[in-house]
C-alpha cells in the first residue's frame, strides 16, 4: 500500500497508477489506450469530414458550372471526393449502357441508380468505419473503470482486515487509487459519446448531400440517355 | 484493421496530447499538497506538551522560557533564596519611594511608605540600623535604588538549571514519542465513543518498574476539556485511557532514562485523548 508515500504526491496520476493493484493497473492501461485510440479517431474523422465537406462544396460548384461532362470528368474525376467517385461510377455505367445498340432505357436507368446508390453507401461505409469503436468505448469504458474500482476497493478492504486497523489513513489511499480507474473510464467515455453523436450527425448530413447529388446526376444522365436514343 | 496515414497522424496527435495531459497533472497536482489529506492522516491522540516527568525531582524543574504558564510552584521555592542576600545592599529603598530631595527625613515618615509593600519588610527591619547610617549619600538625583542589581544577582544562578531542563526536555520528548508509538495499536483497537469525546484530555500518572510494566494501575491526575456536551463521556474516556495503558503495559523504553535527577519514566504523567 502507499502508506509510506508522502501526501504531496499522493494525488499525482503516476503515483496513483504505480500504487495500484495489478488488475487495476491493467484496467487503467486498457482504458488509457482506449482513450488514446478514441481521440485518434475523433481527430482523424473530424479533420476528414471537414476536408470532405470543403472539397464537396468546390466540386459541386464546378460540376454545376461545367459545360462538358466528359471533359469535367477527365480533369476532376480522380479528385479524392465521394462526388467524383459517384460521377465516375455513373459515367462508366452510362457508357457501358449506350455502347450497345437498342439500349433498354428503363433498365439502364435502374442500373445507373443502383450503381450510384451503391457508391454512396460504399463511401459512407468507408467514412463511418471506426465510429463503432467510439460507440463501444462510450458505452463500455465506464463499466470497465467501475470494475477496476470495485476490484481496488475489495483489495483495500482486505488490506484493512489484515492490518487490524480501520483508521482513515489506511483505507483512503487504496480507495483513491481504485476510484482513479473510474475516473479514467469516464475520461475515455465522455468524449467518445459526444464525438460519436457529433460525427454520426456529420456523416448523416454528408450522406444526404451525396444522395441529393447522386439523384441530380442520375437525372442528368437519364436525360442524356433519352437524347442519345 | 489497417491504418491509413490520416489515422496514424490522428492517433499520434492523440497520444501526444494524452502524454502532455498526464505530465501536466503530475507536475501541478504533485506540487500542491492536497487539502483533505492532512486531516485524514491525523491519528495522534497524546499531547506532548503536557507530558512531564514529575517523579521525585529534588529540585523543581526550572521553567524553560517557552513554558511560562506552568511553573507556578517551581517559582515559589526559588524566590525565598535570594531574599536573605539583599539585606546588606538594601539600605536605601526609601529614596526610590520618595524622590523629593529631602536630605534628612526622620525615620518615622520613612517607615510609613514601606508598609504597603508586604514582602520585603522583614529584611528591612534587620537593616534598619545600617539604614540610618548610610542615608546621607541617598539624596542624589538618580532614582535608581541601590538594590537595582538585585535581580541580576540570581540570574546566573538560574542559568545552569535551564540547561539541565533542556536536556531533560529532549529525553522527555523521546520517551513521550516512544510511549505514544507503543500504545497506539492498543488505542486504535478501542471502540469509538460519541462525538465530543475527542475534546476530553485525561492526564494519567503512570508508575512503571524497570521492565516497563505498570507497577500499579494508572491514576487520573486531572481531566480537561469536559463541557456540557461531552460530560457523559468523561468516565468512558478515563476507563479507555487506563485500559489502553494496561493493554500495552510492557513498554520498551530506554533504560538510562528510567530515573534521572530530573525525573524519569518510572513515574510519568501522560495525556490521553480519544483517537
Amino acid at each position: 500500500m502507499s502508506a509510506a508515500a508522502a501526501p504531496s504526491d499522493l494525488m499525482s496520476p503516476l503515483a496513483l497508477f504505480l500504487h495500484a493493484d495489478a488488475v487495476v493497473k491493467i484496467v487503467m492501461i486498457g482504458l488509457l489506450l482506449a482513450s488514446v485510440w478514441t481521440w485518434g479517431i475523433i481527430i482523424t474523422h473530424a479533420l476528414r469530414l471537414r476536408r470532405l465537406n470543403r472539397a464537396s462544396d468546390s466540386f459541386e460548384r464546378d460540376f454545376a458550372a461545367a459545360k462538358d461532362l466528359d471533359a469535367f470528368h477527365a480533369s476532376r474525376g480522380a479528385d479524392p471526393v465521394p462526388h467524383a467517385r459517384i460521377v465516375s461510377a455513373g459515367l462508366d455505367e452510362w457508357r457501358r449502357s449506350v455502347r450497345v445498340k437498342a439500349a433498354d432505357r428503363s433498365g439502364a436507368r435502374e442500373r445507373l441508380s443502383t450503381v450510384m446508390n451503391a457508391e454512396v453507401a460504399g463511401e459512407l461505409d468507408r467514412l463511418g468505419d471506426r465510429l463503432n469503436i467510439l460507440a463501444t468505448v462510450g458505452s463500455v469504458a465506464p463499466f470497465v473503470g467501475l470494475f477496476g474500482t470495485v476490484w481496488g476497493i475489495m483489495r483495500s478492504f482486505t488490506a484493512i482486515a489484515g492490518a487490524n486497523n480501520t483508521s482513515l489513513a489506511v483505507v483512503a489511499p487504496g480507495i483513491a487509487e481504485a476510484l482513479f480507474a473510474t475516473a479514467i473510464g469516464l475520461f475515455a467515455a465522455i468524449p467518445a459519446v459526444i464525438a460519436y453523436n457529433r460525427l454520426t450527425h456529420g456523416l448523416d448530413r454528408l450522406e444526404a448531400r451525396l444522395g441529393r447529388f447522386a439523384d441530380r446526376f442520375h437525372a442528368t444522365l437519364s436525360r442524356e440517355l433519352e437524347l442519345e436514343g | 484493421m489497417r491504418l491509413d496515414r490520416g489515422e496514424v497522424g490522428g492517433t499520434g496527435l492523440a497520444l501526444l496530447l494524452h502524454a502532455g495531459l498526464i505530465a501536466a497533472l503530475t507536475m501541478s497536482l504533485a506540487g500542491v499538497p492536497p487539502k483533505p489529506e492532512p486531516p485524514a492522516m491525523e491519528v495522534e491522540f497524546v499531547d506532548s506538551p503536557e507530558v512531564a516527568l514529575t517523579a521525585g525531582a529534588p529540585t523543581p524543574l526550572a521553567p524553560s522560557p517557552a513554558q511560562a504558564t506552568a511553573p507556578a510552584e517551581p517559582a515559589e521555592p526559588t524566590v525565598p533564596q535570594p531574599a536573605p542576600a539583599p539585606p546588606p545592599p538594601i539600605p536605601s529603598p526609601a529614596p526610590r519611594i520618595e524622590p523629593t530631595p529631602a536630605p534628612r527625613p526622620t525615620p518615622a515618615p520613612r517607615a510609613a511608605p514601606p508598609q504597603p509593600r508586604p514582602t520585603p519588610t522583614p529584611p528591612r527591619s534587620t537593616a534598619r540600623p545600617l539604614d540610618s547610617l548610610r542615608l546621607p549619600p541617598a539624596p542624589r538625583a538618580s532614582r535608581l535604588g541601590d538594590d537595582f542589581l538585585q535581580g541580576i544577582g540570581d540570574a546566573p544562578s538560574r542559568a545552569p538549571a535551564q540547561s539541565a531542563a533542556t536536556f531533560s526536555a529532549e529525553a522527555k520528548a523521546s520517551v513521550d514519542s516512544a510511549i505514544k508509538r507503543q500504545i497506539q495499536p492498543c488505542a486504535n483497537r478501542q471502540p469509538a465513543l460519541g462525538s465530543g469525546a475527542e475534546r476530553i484530555r485525561v492526564v494519567l500518572n503512570l508508575r512503571l518498574d524497570r521492565s516497563g510494566r505498570l507497577s500499579r494501575p494508572p491514576t487520573v491526575v486531572r481531566t480537561s476539556g469536559v463541557d456540557d456536551d461531552n460530560d457523559r463521556y468523561e468516565q468512558p474516556v478515563i476507563d479507555q485511557a487506563i485500559a489502553v495503558y494496561r493493554a500495552c503495559s510492557p513498554l520498551r523504553l530506554p533504560a538510562e532514562l528510567y530515573s534521572t535527577p530530573q525525573g524519569g519514566w518510572g513515574n510519568i504523567n501522560m495525556t490521553y485523548r480519544v483517537p
